[in-house]
């Protein structure tokens, strides 16, 4: 999803969910810097690179493609913006486990990793709320595709119309111009390129679908590489309201609300009053709706919503001493992203599948690996004292 | 629109492309053959006599291409829904016919001490793909024509 879902949308959703303005814009700070929290970041503030949430195109582009690359990518893409739904799902024909392996960390919605993610954040913390936030709200628009890089899973091809409303059809067209503005009116977007490599970056997530999962307004259908032929229809206006209502839920269980928060359950009650907005919103052709969405959120709480600024913590965490740097916003920040990353990794480890790595059960086997995660054990040892 | 029928159209797409390609290759194996024997036939035969011949073959090289063009083409035209005559099948069949008999020359030649084994298996594994493609794009453009048929009358 773009800005305007993960920041003002969020931000809606967490006023209707009960948070207080500030409590809100933390939130949906921080379930929009999981976009922008890159290796490049963290170098320039000095904090940990596991702690990483995104790769820019530039950090993609040298990234590596052996075993121990592919595992950094996924690890990221399939914590944050890619969470797999069904990490023991059968595929329909006879496969070889590298293939099922790669067929299981297709993401999407309501699948019990979503609980889990939105189980973590509880009593963590308006960040660790924004980095849930991402995650859950990611699980619709990026579903179908796969948070590592495979052709096999991930590759479209010609067969790519949009669907409006009145029931008729347009074929969209794909260029591969980095520069070149999307353009709705006459169906033309950009897309990553065909390579046939199966590990190439081209690969990775939706990026032979282009921005088209991203955008709320559009209605398509294509044939995924991993449906043997069979036809996927994406509404993405009612995907978006799904994940909105879905965020309220999870917002008011984080806030004690609900005792509970299970999968499948959207509250569709709070948004009774605004739901022509969002219903506008939703089918405005339009690539950035931030402007629409900051109105309706300026007007649910009746303030104003301060746009994002990535620099705005900055000089927090950088001038905060060593012992300082985890209760500065983007320290809470980087503990709620380390927390996800290695909630999600064991998952996918102990479900058999190594495309993200090994992974270590730190309550059976103490602390072992990438010292970057050795401050989740810090609020044990605290507790423990 | 069935899966079924999805996934023939875009063989048939994909064969159809082939089969283009394979016609281009045709063509320049021609060429490059007919202009490599040049300087061997200069030695007997007059310029003007080498001219003509060599621009009688290139002429029956542009045409074999044009044919695989034309059944390259018909079979992309019927994958995206154009309805097409069964004329670019019947071609396709004496295409079949035609490369099943390179085919068996190819196979001769293992016999002649002056050509190299190499050449002899290159030829026979370019002839050997050509034939499976084209039998693929008929096997293909009759299931497509059936399934379509099937969904008309349903």
């Amino acid at each position: 999803m773009n800005p305007d879902f993960h920041y003002y949308a969020t931000y809606c959703a967490a006023i209707l969910a009960g948070y207080s303005h500030e409590e809100s814009q933390d939130i949906a700070y921080s379930d929009q810097f999981v976009d922008l929290c890159s290796a490049t970041f963290l170098t320039i503030i000095k904090a940990p690179l596991a702690a990483a949430t995104t790769q820019l195109q530039l950090e993609l582009m040298d990234a590596r493609t052996d075993i121990v690359g592919l595992q950094d990518i996924t690890r990221i893409w399939s914590s944050f913006h890619f969470l797999p739904r069904d990490l023991s799902a059968e595929t329909k024909k006879p496969s070889s486990k590298k293939y099922r392996n790669k067929y299981r960390l297709i993401c999407g919605p309501n699948g019990e990793l979503v609980k889990s993610t939105v189980e973590l954040a509880k009593g963590k913390g308006m960040q660790a709320v924004g980095v849930a936030m991402h995650v859950l709200a990611d699980t619709w628009a990026h579903q179908y595709f796969a948070g590592t890089p495979s052709l096999v899973i991930n590759n479209t091809n010609h067969y790519f119309y949009e669907c409006f409303p009145d029931g008729s059809e347009k074929k969209i067209r794909f260029r591969h111009s980095v520069s070149a503005p999307d353009d709705p009116e006459n169906s033309i977007y950009t897309a990553s390129l065909y390579v046939s490599s199966e590990n190439s970056i081209m690969n990775l997530g939706h990026g032979r679908a282009g921005h088209l999962p991203d955008y709320g307004f559009i209605r398509y259908k294509y044939l995924p590489a991993w449906d043997d032929y069979e036809e996927v229809v994406k509404d993405n206006p009612s995907d978006y309201k799904h994940a909105f209502c879905q965020m309220i839920t999870a917002m008011k269980y984080l806030r004690g609300v609900n005792n509970s928060f299970e999968c499948g359950q959207y509250d569709f009650d709070a948004i009774t009053d605004i739901d022509e907005d969002i219903e506008e919103i939703l089918s405005k052709r339009q690539v950035d709706a931030s402007d629409d969405w900051k109105a309706l959120g300026e007007k649910l709480s009746g303030q104003t919503i301060k746009p994002f600024d990535i620099e705005r913590y900055k000089g927090e965490y950088k001038n905060a001493s060593s012992e300082d740097k985890d209760s500065t916003f983007l320290g809470r920040f980087i503990l709620a992203a380390l927390a996800q990353k290695s909630m999600v990794t064991n998952r996918i480890y102990t479900s058999g599948n190594k495309l993200a790595g090994y992974s270590v059960d730190y309550k059976k086997h103490g602390f072992r690996g990438i010292d970057d995660f050795r401050r989740l054990l810090a609020p044990e040892k605290e507790a423990k004292k | 629109m069935d899966a079924k029928i999805r996934k023939k159209e875009i063989n048939l797409l994909t064969l159809g492309t082939g089969i283009i390609f394979f016609g281009a290759w045709m063509l320049i194996k021609l060429a490059i053959s007919v202009l490599s024997i040049i300087p061997d036939i200069n030695k007997t035969y007059s310029t003007a006599e080498i001219i003509i011949a060599v621009l009688f073959i290139l002429a029956i090289a542009a045409l074999i291409f044009l044919i695989y063009l034309y059944v390259g083409v018909s079979a992309r035209s019927e994958s995206k829904g154009k309805r097409k005559k069964p004329v670019y099948l019947v071609v396709t069949v004496i295409l079949i016919l035609l490369t099943v008999l390179s085919a068996a020359a190819d196979i001769s030649f293992i016999f002649n001490p002056d050509v190299s084994i190499l050449e002899v298996v290159t030829a026979l594994l370019i002839d050997g793909t050509s034939l499976v493609f084209l039998i693929e794009l008929m096997v293909n453009a009759i299931a497509v024509r059936k399934e379509r048929k099937k969904e008309a009358t349903a």
